[in-house]
């Protein structure tokens, strides 16, 4: 083997390490709350694309058709990836838009305080550990590694000492499960910053008003509107 | 006299209960012909009722938005008429209602100087 050809190797394996330095973790996700009528359900996957700094996330739905209590017959069409949220994970700030298209969310409030407990599982072969917490309205049980030791993980679920591969409420509503994990070049950057922004609380008030106009709206007799008063959060309280 | 007295009272027992009887028939007459008009009226003129859902977004986040309209109509046609009519309204007023997010009360934005970094 030539001088040449291992300085080319070496060249090469540098290259794809300093590019490639994000992980990307797939998770399968689903939401069926059907405690009464204004709950929701779908199903689909959530990619995060996370560093120790930042993360951003892809959501798409899939083809199912399902029947849920309460709730009733539910037909979802596939989707592509579509971009769902950015964290700034140094400054604890979570990014995402909103059902109202002139916003964009800007939640710097929603630390989750988790309470570690000894119990651990293998997720696509790595050693997890359990915690728990509860987090605007519903309790949850997820299962971190710290042989990933980044402070990540879908949706808000995040600020444990390692990745979060499981999440699950206890309701039985909402789950995430890493189904797959690789390591990508993409890089990271926010993509909501051409809008104003609302805080988590604004965007609860504007839901509020939101939820009462759509119930009681009625166009005409003989015909009902139901809209959700929660999603993974809940944001109607009273 | 005794057992006049007690044939007496034997008489008016059975004619309370037959008084009783024919209330409830005419209870039960009126009844059936309500219930008759009822079938009458659904038969030529049947109402249905339809749901239809919509949503945009992404499920359970702050950007999901999901409408369920339910909506029933009369036909003078037929019971299919009157629900093909009511899921053609609800489809309708699910895209309509999903548009109603665009305009709701606007929320009071974050002042700009409170927005680091933008």
């Amino acid at each position: 083997m030539s001088i040449k050809n291992i300085f080319c190797g070496y060249f090469f394996l540098v290259s794809v390490f300093a590019v490639a330095q994000n992980l990307a973790i797939e998770y399968k996700y689903s939401i069926v709350d059907n405690k009464d009528e204004y709950g929701l359900a779908g199903f689909g996957y959530n990619k995060l694309i996370t560093n120790n700094k930042e993360s951003i996330s892809y959501s798409k739905s899939i083809d199912t058709l399902f029947t849920v209590d309460v709730l009733g017959d539910f037909s979802q069409t596939a989707s592509n990836y579509a971009i769902s949220e950015y964290k700034n994970l140094s400054e604890k700030i979570y990014y995402s838009k909103t059902l109202f298209p002139n916003y964009l969310l800007k939640d710097d409030s929603y630390t989750i305080n988790w309470t570690l407990v000894n119990q651990y599982k293998d997720i696509l072969g790595y050693k997890c550990q359990k915690a728990t917490s509860d987090f605007r309205g519903r309790s949850y049980e997820a299962y971190f590694t710290t042989e990933i030791p980044i402070r990540n993980g879908p949706y808000k679920f995040d600020g444990l000492p390692g990745l979060v591969l499981e999440v699950n409420s206890t309701d039985g509503a909402v789950s995430y499960k890493a189904v797959n994990i690789t390591e990508v070049s993409q890089q990271i950057e926010n993509p909501f910053t051409n809008l104003q922004y609302i805080s988590w609380e604004q965007f609860k008030k504007a839901y509020n008003d939101y939820f009462h106009r759509m119930i009681n709206y009625m166009p005409e007799e003989n015909m009902s509107i139901i809209v959700p008063n929660r999603g993974i959060e809940y944001y109607i309280t009273d | 006299m005794k057992k006049i007295l007690i044939l007496v009272i034997v008489l008016l027992a059975i004619d309370s209960r037959a008084n009783n009887l024919d209330k409830k028939e005419i209870e039960l007459n009126k009844i059936s012909k309500e219930f008759f008009v009822e079938a009458q009226k659904d038969f030529f003129n049947p109402v249905a009722c339809c749901t239809r859902r919509g949503s945009t977004g992404t499920y359970g986040h702050s950007d999901y938005n999901q409408v369920t309209i339910t909506t029933c109509e009369t036909s003078t046609i037929s019971y299919q008429d009157a629900y093909s009519r009511a899921c053609a309204k609800a489809e309708t007023m699910v895209t309509r209602a999903l548009q109603i997010a665009a305009i709701t009360n606007e929320p009071t934005p974050i002042p700009p100087s409170s927005q680091p970094g933008q």
